[in-house]
């Protein structure tokens, strides 16, 4: 049995606006094992992003509030840390990578300085050795010229190397957990190639554990051990990436994975598309969330939330209920098979 | 192919930009037609130069040499009259569904921006009724016809979007980027409904992506650009199964398949090397410094577009040599 | 939470179908522009007051001299420096005229003058710097330098100049003066809206849709950069206040018996020592439409900026 790092039990979180309060993640569960990459799927506004910035004890958003959870990482909940506390275990124990590096780059500053900034705010080392430390790091993400580079600012680099250095101040501390919020979705392909082979072989040299945050479902094919689909601030599906690709149970995780048209097949007519958008999370739908937009949803789907169904097969999960045992009597299996058709 | 009536030609279009130290040559010598009907996807990284591509054709660019020939008239020679005339064949479909509409206008009000500056509709009653038949072609209702931009997600907005060009009953729309702000589920249904319209209406589509997934779902030919030049044209199968250019080839490996199954045996080109400044281009070849293939011919003289079979168009030295296999 | 393990009936697993995805309707409230920058505008206090307080002042400078029988010119030699009463609310002048009517009376002629001399630059500077910023190149080039030279000159020597033309004394000159010196700065900052503005797809939109380029400022550019030009409206009016109290009180401003607030300033100013109240009572009003006008302007400026808004 591997050893969980990090957990996140029944997280909920709200932020308030004019309109009325929007309940942006509604009791969400995960966890993290050492020296795994698990990722977190779902479209814009799912709630993802605001998981883990909650994770990292980062306050979301203006007026957001956690209404409930824990939040446990190294024995402690990291919910009821305080500034200080989270301050030495942010880029040290616990870090970060953006989508867009450029805006969270000091454009004032060169990037050594950045890198070496966030060792030395940890150790108390001389900037030598934090130079030093920082050109090892810099070489191990094979940026051609460390030393020369480090000397350079920010808007004097492309997209791909300001996402190199990003995780160059992400990893110089050696953290136990990466968080990557669609690390490489403002990337041209190529670069994109480059970054997430970088990210896996990171993970084994550092002994990093990494949370992968995208609506990419060819990026998690690539990294992911285990994945969670989330929908309106919900986990709908849980399972291992294998299980995941080729056996979902949930519709919204078919959509997902149909919605994408795959290189090695052919060309079809019409794209399956999910139909409609997800619901406004100040007035969440009484039943299923996804009801409104799934082809199979049933009378009880509109009025009683699916339970998660705790599926044959190790750790899979799916909250929806065509896996219920009492509808599978009656319909049969449903499969992902029949979308495809 | 050719039987079909050319729309829109490009002859040796330069468009180059003014920049400290040089001229940026964003679109350097592009030859291209796209015949009535069809869709042209044009694929590249960022500053391949395809968005510029795109909007010298919208006439946004003046190009510094070669010719823009719509119905085989230049696009440049038009008198006042016929540039107005061409506003309204020729539509465009912007990347940034949030920056594409006016915050302060409603939605009908923008969806119907071309039908006011062309008075298409003097009636105010058969304007309305024309705006709400557009809104309801696109997927949008007339709940939505006096709603400001910002309660509406980014489908949505695209779809507005969508609606703004048809109003003018255009021959060719310019999509530059459409679906790449969107999320999966949505860029799909965008992906469709641009299908259906053209189905319904047989307009011709440039279609600017750097997405080679969903280009192919939609395109009847793909044109690959690299640093202001394209460097393989071909039928849309053609691009995926036949490609000659390890440009091509490399984008190609790059999409990672969302099957980890597959993608555990996918052999993979990986390109190392820095894109070159197109401010100093090389003079060979301008893909040579990445390019496992490259050699001293290649890095001495660039390569031209040469046909191989089947309208199928390739700008490289070596296009015979490439080994034969998918990506 | 339902129990997994109870019964269920053949009826909760019946499919539904319908249409799919149909749009639930927006749950949340309708709201415009305006209507956004109006909610965010009401949450500060401080605003909110000083706009009820610019409404009350607006409303005593147009009923405030009905209130009693006296005029603003009619000299009384037996009611001369009365402080202020029951009788004379402000008091009266050293011609015995009531200082009440003469206050509010003066508004009229500083608020009128405030008005003009700001909404008018601000429109021809709309203008110009819309076809500054939009056309760009050598049109930009031109209008630049020459608002460049044109400020270059303290305004003071135009306005002196333009009195010696046109006569000093009505409001017409004073306003006219005061637009020829003010449009520049607001062309400037218009420009700078538009240079940015310009970029934008929605406006490359228009012109891909053939739009005229007045279309393009007028529909386009103009109406987004209104918001930040009304809080520079409104923090430009305490200025020209100031501005036109200063020019009478130097004598360029409008002639006498015509009161206005610099006007009554300039009058008390002589006999300060033996009667203040006639110098505090309008240095207060002005200073109050001043400070009320700063913090109006303040709460809009936080009210338009999106990156304060929730």
């Amino acid at each position: 049995m591997s050893e969980k790092i990090l957990e996140v039990k029944d997280l909920q979180v709200t932020f308030d606006m004019y309109q009325g309060s929007v309940q942006a993640v509604r009791g969400v569960s995960w966890y993290l094992n050492r020296r795994e990459t698990i990722g977190i799927v779902g479209e814009s506004g799912c709630g993802k992003s605001v998981t883990i910035k909650t994770a990292i004890g980062l306050n979301p958003v203006k007026n957001g509030s956690v209404k409930g959870g824990e939040v446990l990482f190294e024995g402690r909940d990291v919910l009821k840390l305080n500034e200080k506390e989270i301050r030495s275990i942010l880029g040290n124990r616990m870090s970060m990578i953006f989508q867009d590096p450029f805006t969270y780059l000091n454009p004032t500053m060169t990037v050594g300085k950045q890198i070496t900034e966030v060792y030395r705010q940890h150790h108390k080392v001389s900037q030598a050795e934090a130079d030093a430390k920082a050109i090892e790091i810099l070489k191990m993400i094979s940026m051609p010229n460390p030393e020369e580079n480090m000397k350079r600012y920010p808007h004097q680099l492309s997209g791909g190397m300001r996402q190199r250095i990003m995780i160059a101040m992400a990893l110089i501390c050696e953290p136990a957990v990466l968080f990557a919020d669609e690390p490489t979705t403002a990337l041209d392909v190529t670069i994109q190639a480059q970054i997430v082979e970088l990210m896996n072989s990171l993970k084994e040299q550092l002994d990093t554990s990494i949370v992968l945050i995208t609506h990419d479902m060819g990026v998690v094919a690539k990294m992911v051990d285990r994945v969670y689909v989330m929908y309106a601030g919900k986990i709908v599906e849980h399972g291992d990436a294998e299980t995941i690709f080729h056996r979902a149970r949930h519709p919204y995780t078919w959509g997902l994975l149909e919605s994408v048209p795959r290189l090695d097949q052919k060309t079809r007519d019409e794209l399956h598309s999910i139909p409609g958008m997800p619901p406004d999370l100040i007035k969440p739908p009484k039943g299923c969330a996804f009801a409104a937009r799934c082809r199979y949803a049933m009378d009880i789907c509109t009025r009683e939330e699916p339970p998660a169904i705790d599926l044959d097969e190790p750790e899979h999960y799916s909250a929806c209920w065509l896996c219920h045992k009492e509808c599978i009597a009656r319909r049969g299996v449903v499969t992902r098979e029949e979308v495809q058709a | 192919m050719s039987e079909k009536k050319a729309l829109l030609e490009l002859k040796n279009v330069k468009t180059f930009f003014k920049v400290k130290g040089g001229m940026l040559k964003a679109v350097n010598g592009v030859d291209l037609t796209i015949h009535e009907g069809e869709t042209v996807g044009l694929v590249g990284e960022s500053g391949c130069g395809k968005s510029t591509l795109g909007k010298t054709i919208m006439r946004l660019y003046k190009p510094q040499e070669g010719q823009v020939l719509f119905d085989g008239q230049d696009i440049w020679q038009y008198k006042r009259r016929d540039v107005f005339n061409y506003t309204r064949q020729v539509q465009m479909i912007f990347q940034d569904p949030y920056a594409s509409l006016d915050p302060l206008s409603v939605i009908g009000d923008s969806a119907a921006e071309g039908m006011d500056i062309h008075h298409l509709f003097t009636d105010k009653k058969q304007r309305e009724s024309e705006i709400l038949r557009l809104l309801n072609q696109v997927g949008l209702n007339e709940s939505h016809v006096d709603r400001y931009p910002h309660e509406f997600s980014g489908g949505q907005r695209q779809r507005v979007g969508i609606a703004r060009a048809l109003a003018m009953n255009p021959r060719l729309i310019v999509c530059d980027e459409p679906i790449s702000a969107l999320d999966v589920s949505i860029q799909a249904q965008v992906v469709n409904l641009l299908k259906k319209l053209q189905r319904e209406r047989g307009m011709a589509y440039l279609f600017i992506t750097h997405d080679l997934s969903m280009v192919r779902q939609i395109s009847d030919r793909i044109a690959v650009m690299y640093l202001g030049n394209i460097v393989e044209i071909a039928n849309s199968e053609d691009i995926y199964l036949h490609n000659r250019h390890p440009y091509t080839r490399a984008l190609l490996s790059a999409i990672p398949i969302a099957d980890p199954t597959v993608e555990k045996q996918r052999k993979r080109m990986v390109l190392g090397g820095d894109v070159p400044s197109p401010v100093n281009l090389p003079k060979g070849c301008s893909f040579a410094s990445r390019c496992p293939y490259a050699t001293e011919a290649c890095r001495q003289s660039a390569p031209a577009l040469r046909p191989m079979e089947d309208g199928h168009l390739v700008a490289c030295h070596r296009a015979e040599e490439l080994p034969e296999e998918a990506y | 939470m339902s129990d997994i393990n109870r019964m269920f009936t053949d009826e909760d697993f019946a499919p539904i179908g319908g249409e799919l995805g149909k749009d639930p309707g927006s749950s949340r409230e309708k709201l415009t522009y305006w209507k956004d920058v109006w909610r965010n505008f009401r949450k500060n206090r401080v605003a909110l007051v000083s706009l009820g307080v610019i409404g009350l002042l607006i409303f005593l400078v147009l009923f405030g001299p009905m209130f009693n029988e006296y005029d603003y010119f009619t000299n009384n030699y037996s009611a001369i420096n009365h402080t202020p009463n029951a009788e004379h609310w402000f008091g009266t002048d050293t011609l015995g005229r009531d200082l009440w009517t003469r206050v509010w009376e003066g508004g009229r002629v500083s608020m009128l003058i405030a008005l003009l001399a700001t909404l008018i630059p601000e429109v021809i500077g709309m203008l110009v710097g819309g076809v500054s910023g939009y056309f760009g190149g050598k049109v930009d080039t031109f209008i630049m330098r020459t608002i460049d030279v044109l400020m270059g000159i303290p305004s003071l020597i135009y306005m002196i100049l333009l009195m010696l033309v046109f006569g000093s004394g009505n409001i017409v000159t004073l306003v006219i003066a005061m637009s020829l010196t003010g449009w520049m700065g607001s062309a400037r900052s218009t420009r700078g809206m538009i240079l940015q503005l310009k970029g934008r797809d929605f406006v490359v939109a228009s012109k891909t849709l053939g739009a005229p380029a007045w279309w393009i400022i007028v529909k386009r550019l103009i109406p987004n950069t209104l918001g930040i030009r009304v809080v520079s409206i409104t923090m430009s009016i305490p200025s020209v206040i100031f501005y036109e109290a200063f020019l009478s009180y130097i004598g360029l401003g409008v002639t006498p018996p015509a009161p206005s607030w610099g006007q009554l300033i300039k009058e008390a100013g002589a006999n300060f020592r033996y009667y203040p109240y006639q110098f505090v009572i309008p240095c207060a009003i002005v200073g109050l439409t001043m400070l009320c006008f700063n913090l109006v302007g303040d709460g809009l400026r936080d009210a338009l900026d999106p990156r304060l808004r929730s």
